[in-house]
């Protein structure tokens, strides 16, 4: 046994080293030093446009086509007063781009099983869908007004809960941060011009960690460039590969002084938990009735389920 | 008090240097003051709502915020709406402002089949008129908006600016309404009306005012004055004087305020023209003895005047500046902060005046030139004198009474007015009527529910009690009571939301304008709230909700009488599971007025039953006592008489006039009652000792009533309404006063017999001649001393007659000084029968039955006499029966003894 171990030890070692020499032979063939290697990266990413650096961030972070998650909605106000809901969240990218979400509540119990659909078409046009069980089983079409007005009560809006569509905003970099020994690009983003979407902030400032393409923070600012909101994404971690995610996201009213934190307590890549049956207006209340049960979500993953940690 | 005060003329550098140096610390304090015209001074912190009042703002939102009204016809065009967010913006780029309130903040909701909507009213400006004309039909069809924000006819608009706590804290009122006004006049342009009106403004209006009345009021009565003591006394140092100390206790009242830490508050603005116009009457008092004494000893020297008006006057201004501190401090113990400060600041004033012009006037007198005091006599006294006397004078026994009837008839009706009137304590009713302000509440009320808030709270022991329907029924069926009221223009609660959720997620259909009957369809339809919106309405736990009221009733007891129907009906409703209550600081200010009424009757009857107590003392008699109030009360009931009449409300202001008035109409009572007692003993007549005592008060009373009618007149001129109600009351009291005390008090004090306590004290007696007297046998020195007042005092030249033989009339002679003769003409010729020494009684028998003298009674030497008539005696016997029987049991026991010694010879 202790020959086999040794054996087994040597084996890996050599694996390492080879992989690294692997690795580092083209470098080391061009006689670049890990400090040099370093230097250039840092050029590279001096040389980003800030269009570059958003798209770079959405093509890692944000297009995996079926996510689900299961939610807890914590709301402060500003006398530190909470009321907690919990969720489910399903999302879809569909091939031609829509994107279509859908956020159902399971608890409290007097509000379980009232559910919002969002879609975003290709075209850009965004469309809402209200159920509420108390009213009956057909889903009524809400239009919410504002592109980033509070939604249901939370200090989130439809906005944070989709990915950047960046058709619609015009992006500028600015100098670079560094916090905490974290390096961040620095964005502004501005509605851009003939853009139909409305909005009550004037801009948004976006930091992104430069080590993973992450947005961390977002600043929204209104025409006196007041801060209003800043949403911060906490408890991130790579999910696989370049894509990270964030498990906790925090949004914070500047003028109201409420907060909004969603906690993900679980979160499933699968297009089984996300079928798009779901989102078909026409069997709305059925297919809310099905995936309010929560035994569904507690069967085993089907094949095709990827969970955090495995590669999409 | 008298050797302070000759200790002060002594050393005269001394006490200035003290009075300098107290000057020069109050000085120092003045510096410390501090304002307060908010409305939270008005305001009792011993209100039982009080506490439950701050839960509630804490809970729900304060009820102090600012309206931005804009008025334009041409409203809904685009270049208005433009000019209307910029307006928006503007506010809401203001550090102090954390939120607007108005048409672009508050969302819309709408529903259609298939379809709801939710969302800002304006997320983006109107390009079109059509899309305008959209909009304020969206507007107007929200029932939570239209009367709210935004009149019926669309017209009327309101901003609704909630100030930032933070902001708050670091800047003051003045600040707030500079930041907000900035914006404002910026726009002005744009809108045909545009103002604000909020508890910043009202504070620094306020604020204004006060600070506009104290630069105004107070050189406006030292200008009256001047000329009051001009045309009366005609002597530039006999003004100078009063204003001197005036300005001194002035100095003083605001330094301990600013030590002591007592706010100056809107009913300071008075105290200069108070100090200014009632202290001076007692200077003018001073200076007319002093100017008396110059007239009456051409020959004196300037101290011995001083030291004449010093013994003459002194008790008699101790006890005027203790009747006016006391009429000041009756409101000391008010529960309205306001009130009890200003008792307090203008009480220690009239003390401080007093004390000051006691010591400093003689001190002044005897430095200031003297040939301007003594050239000068000042105008005819006699005129005025001679026009009261002509009306006592011609005054027969069926004049007097048909004068007692008129007046007693004149108090009936004006008691009848006074039934008439209401209390208010509105604070916008502290204006006049043609101020900004309440130009500009009453532009807000004519088209937008009223400025004013309350709040009615229900709570409930259950969790999550106001997510059910029948609560929440409950509510509904409140503000139903509301709208049946039609006094409060507007209620706000959940319940509205909730209605207009269930209608608009029903299609808009009306039928479901009602409460949803279901829980579940409340917490789901209460996902389109946000947890902002809903805090105003609903405790975060749901077992607190309140329904928020908008009014603009300015009259207390309307108020309060629809607000205690209102809280008994919600009691009702919401039932014995849930407690109620109303509350709101506007509602706190106005139930004051009932606190105040009470108060008012409270303080006046403890002043009247003060000075019934003093006067009682003062004249040893409790008839004595309650006579003196005669003359006080009669101006009061006068005066609310007239409020009644013309609708004058019982207010802060005019609530202080009636002890007021009567702590100074009382002097005059006192001034004339004293002068009727000494010469009363010294003429034996009542109706002509009423006269001279007419004759010596009538000028000085005419003079010092007039400055201060006038002084008080000054007070019209206040911004404040209040104040200038306050200034025509107490002139107009002033002015009764003087009717009473010239009128009414010499008809009631010719009918009575008073022995001043002073006199009693004061008489100088032989107690070793008089020990041994039958007549005061069994009698205590005091009882001496006053059995010697009522009766008359007789000074005889020797050798004259005190009784001539022959003669006939009731009196018997008590020789206090001096001896006297008893001497019978006979035919035989004159016999000495006795020489009579003091203590020693004469002429008994025709004191007992009415019959000729039977001898003369010479004075062997200057004597003094009391002199004892039956008649005034019989009559006596009403005022003053214990010593009147004692002394009736010794004549009997001196008569007696005589008849048992006439039986032994």
């Amino acid at each position: 046994m202790h020959a086999a171990l040794k054996i087994w030890v040597a084996t890996i070692l050599i694996t390492m080293l080879m992989s690294v020499s692997v690795e580092l032979t083209p470098v080391m063939a061009a006689g670049v030093t890990l400090k040099q290697m370093s230097d250039k990266h840092s050029q590279q990413r001096a040389k980003l446009s800030a269009t570059d650096i958003m798209q770079e961030s959405l093509k890692r972070h944000e297009l995996y086509p079926y996510v689900y998650e299961e939610q807890t909605l914590v709301m402060v106000d500003d006398q530190q007063r909470h009321d907690v809901r919990r969720l489910y969240r399903y999302s879809r990218i569909e091939p031609d781009g829509a994107f279509k979400a859908m956020i159902k509540f399971v608890y409290p119990e007097l509000i379980a099983g009232s559910a919002l659909i969002f879609i975003r078409h290709p075209d850009g046009k965004r469309t809402s869908q209200l159920y509420l069980p108390s009213l009956g089983i057909e889903p009524i079409d809400y239009v919410g007004g504002v592109e980033d007005g509070q939604l249901l009560g939370s200090e989130f809006s439809v906005e944070d809960l989709m990915p950047e569509d960046m058709r619609e905003f015009v992006y500028h970099r600015e100098k670079d941060i560094v916090d905490a020994d974290v390096v961040y690009f620095v964005l502004q983003a501005f509605p851009a011009d003939g853009s139909h979407i409305r909005r009550t902030y004037e801009s948004r400032k976006l930091l992104i960690r430069q080590d993973n393409f992450f947005v961390a923070q977002i600043d929204y600012r209104d025409k006196q460039n007041h801060l209003i909101k800043r949403q911060t994404r906490h408890d991130i971690h790579q999910v696989s590969g370049q894509m990270w995610r964030a498990d906790m996201v925090i949004v914070e009213n500047y003028l109201n002084h409420y907060r909004s934190i969603l906690k993900i307590d679980r979160r499933v890549y699968s297009s089984d938990y996300v079928p798009e049956s779901m989102f078909d207006v026409a069997q709305f209340g059925v297919v809310k009735r099905q995936v309010s049960e929560p035994q569904d979500i507690s069967q085993p993953e089907s094949a095709s389920a990827m969970h955090e940690g495995e590669t999409p | 008090m008298n050797w302070m005060l000759k200790f002060g003329l002594q050393h005269r550098v001394l006490l200035l240097l003290m009075l300098g140096v107290l000057t020069l610390a109050a000085a120092g304090g003045i510096q410390l003051l501090q304002v307060e015209a908010g409305i939270g001074s008005m305001v009792s912190k011993q209100n039982p709502d009080y506490l439950t009042y701050e839960r509630v703002v804490d809970e729900f939102g304060s009820d102090q915020r600012t309206l931005v009204f804009v008025r334009d016809p041409a409203l809904w065009t685009a270049t208005k709406l433009a000019a209307l967010k910029t307006l928006h913006e503007r506010l809401l780029a203001l550090d102090v402002v954390q939120g607007v309130e108005d048409i672009f903040t508050l969302r819309s909701l709408r529903g259609e089949q298939g379809r709801i909507s939710s969302q800002l009213l304006i997320d983006h400006l109107p390009e079109n008129q059509a899309e305008i004309d959209q909009l304020k039909k969206d507007i107007l069809y929200n029932p939570l908006i239209k009367g709210n924000l935004v009149s019926a006819t669309g017209e009327d608009l309101a901003l609704m600016l909630s100030l930032n706590s933070k902001a708050l804290q670091q800047m003051d009122h003045q600040q707030i309404y500079t930041a907000i006004q900035q914006v404002i006049e910026a726009s002005n342009k744009d809108f045909e009306r545009l103002f604000q009106i909020g508890s910043s403004r009202i504070q620094m209006e306020m604020e204004q005012t006060l600070f506009s009345d104290m630069r105004t009021l107070a050189p406006l009565s030292a200008a009256v004055l001047l000329l009051v003591i001009l045309l009366f006394m005609r002597s530039a140092m006999a003004a100078f004087i009063p204003l001197l100390t005036a300005s001194i206790s002035l100095i003083w009242t605001l330094g301990m305020m600013g030590w002591l830490g007592i706010p100056v508050n809107i009913l300071s603005a008075m105290l200069p023209t108070l100090i200014i116009v009632i202290g001076s009457t007692e200077d003018t008092h001073l200076i007319a003895s002093f100017m008396a004494a110059k007239k009456q000893y051409p020959q004196r020297d300037v101290d011995f005047c001083v030291q004449h008006m010093l013994q003459k006057m002194t008790l008699p201004l101790l006890l005027t500046v203790l009747t006016t501190v006391l009429g000041f401090a009756g409101n000391i113990f008010s529960s309205m902060d306001m009130i009890r400060d200003f008792a307090i600041a203008s009480s220690f004033a009239m003390l401080a005046n007093g004390v000051i012009t006691l010591l400093l006037v003689p001190v002044l007198l005897t430095l200031l030139d003297r040939r301007d005091l003594r050239q000068h006599s000042g105008v005819d006294e006699s005129w005025f004198s001679n026009l009261v006397l002509k009306l006592n004078q011609q005054s027969n026994v069926l004049f007097q009474r048909v004068l007692l009837a008129a007046t007693v008839l004149l108090c009936a009706f004006f008691l009848f007015e006074a039934s008439k009137l209401y209390v208010s304590n509105d604070p916008m009713s502290y204006f006049k009527q043609d101020h900004a302000l309440i130009q500009d509440a009453n532009a807000v009320n004519a088209h937008l529910a009223g400025i004013k808030t309350f709040y009615i709270t229900l709570e409930s022991d259950t969790d999550q009690a106001f997510l059910r329907p029948k609560n929440l029924q409950k509510l509904a069926d409140i503000e139903t009571f509301i709208d049946r009221q039609a006094v409060f223009d507007r209620s706000i609660s959940l319940v509205d939301y909730m209605k207009l959720l269930n209608r608009e997620f029903h299609v808009g259909d009306e039928h479901w304008y009602q409460v949803p009957n279901d829980k579940g369809m409340v917490a789901q339809l209460l996902l389109f709230m946000h947890r902002q919106e809903l805090k105003q309405y609903v405790s975060h736990d749901y077992r607190r909700a309140v329904i928020v009221v908008r009014h603009h009733i300015s009259d207390s007891n309307i108020l309060n009488r629809n607000v205690a129907e209102l809280r008994q009906a919600a009691k009702e409703i919401a039932g014995a599971d849930m407690g109620v209550f109303v509350v709101g600081e506007n509602l706190m200010v106005n139930e004051q007025a009932d606190m105040l009424l009470h108060a008012q009757i409270e303080s006046l009857m403890i002043f009247l039953f003060i000075i019934f107590l003093l006067m009682s003392a003062l004249f040893t008699s409790f008839k004595g006592g309650l006579i003196a109030l005669v003359p006080s009360v009669i101006p009061v009931v006068l005066m609310f008489g007239v409020m009644g009449l013309l609708e004058i409300p019982l207010n802060p202001g005019t609530a202080m006039v009636a002890v007021i008035a009567i702590g100074i109409a009382i002097d005059s009572t006192i001034h004339m009652l004293s002068r009727y007692n000494v010469h009363s003993r010294n003429m034996g007549d009542a109706v002509l000792a009423t006269q001279q005592a007419v004759r010596d008060e009538a000028f000085p009373m005419i003079a010092t009533s007039v400055a201060l009618a006038l002084g008080f007149g000054m007070l019209l001129a206040s911004d404040f309404a209040v104040i200038g109600q306050f200034g025509a009351l107490a002139a107009a009291t002033m002015l009764f006063a003087l009717f009473a005390n010239l009128v009414v008090t010499p008809l009631i004090m010719s009918r009575i017999r008073l022995v001043g306590l002073y006199d009693i004290l004061a008489l100088s007696i032989d107690k070793e001649a008089l020990r041994d007297c039958k007549l005061f046998h069994g009698m205590s020195d005091y009882q001496i001393r006053k059995a010697m007042l009522i009766s008359e005092v007789i000074d005889v030249e020797q050798g004259r007659k005190v009784i001539e033989q022959g003669s006939m009339d009731r009196c018997m002679y008590l020789l206090i000084e001096g001896e006297v003769d008893v001497v019978h003409h006979a035919k035989g010729g004159d016999e000495t029968i006795a020489r009579l020494k003091p203590g020693d009684i004469f002429g008994e028998i025709a004191f007992v039955h009415a019959m000729q003298r039977t001898a003369d009674v010479c004075a062997v030497n200057a004597v003094s006499v009391v002199k004892f008539d039956c008649d005034r005696l019989k009559n006596d016997l009403r005022y003053f029966p214990r010593i009147v029987a004692k002394l009736n049991f010794n004549i009997s026991y001196i008569l007696g003894e005589r008849l048992a010694g006439t039986l032994k010879d």
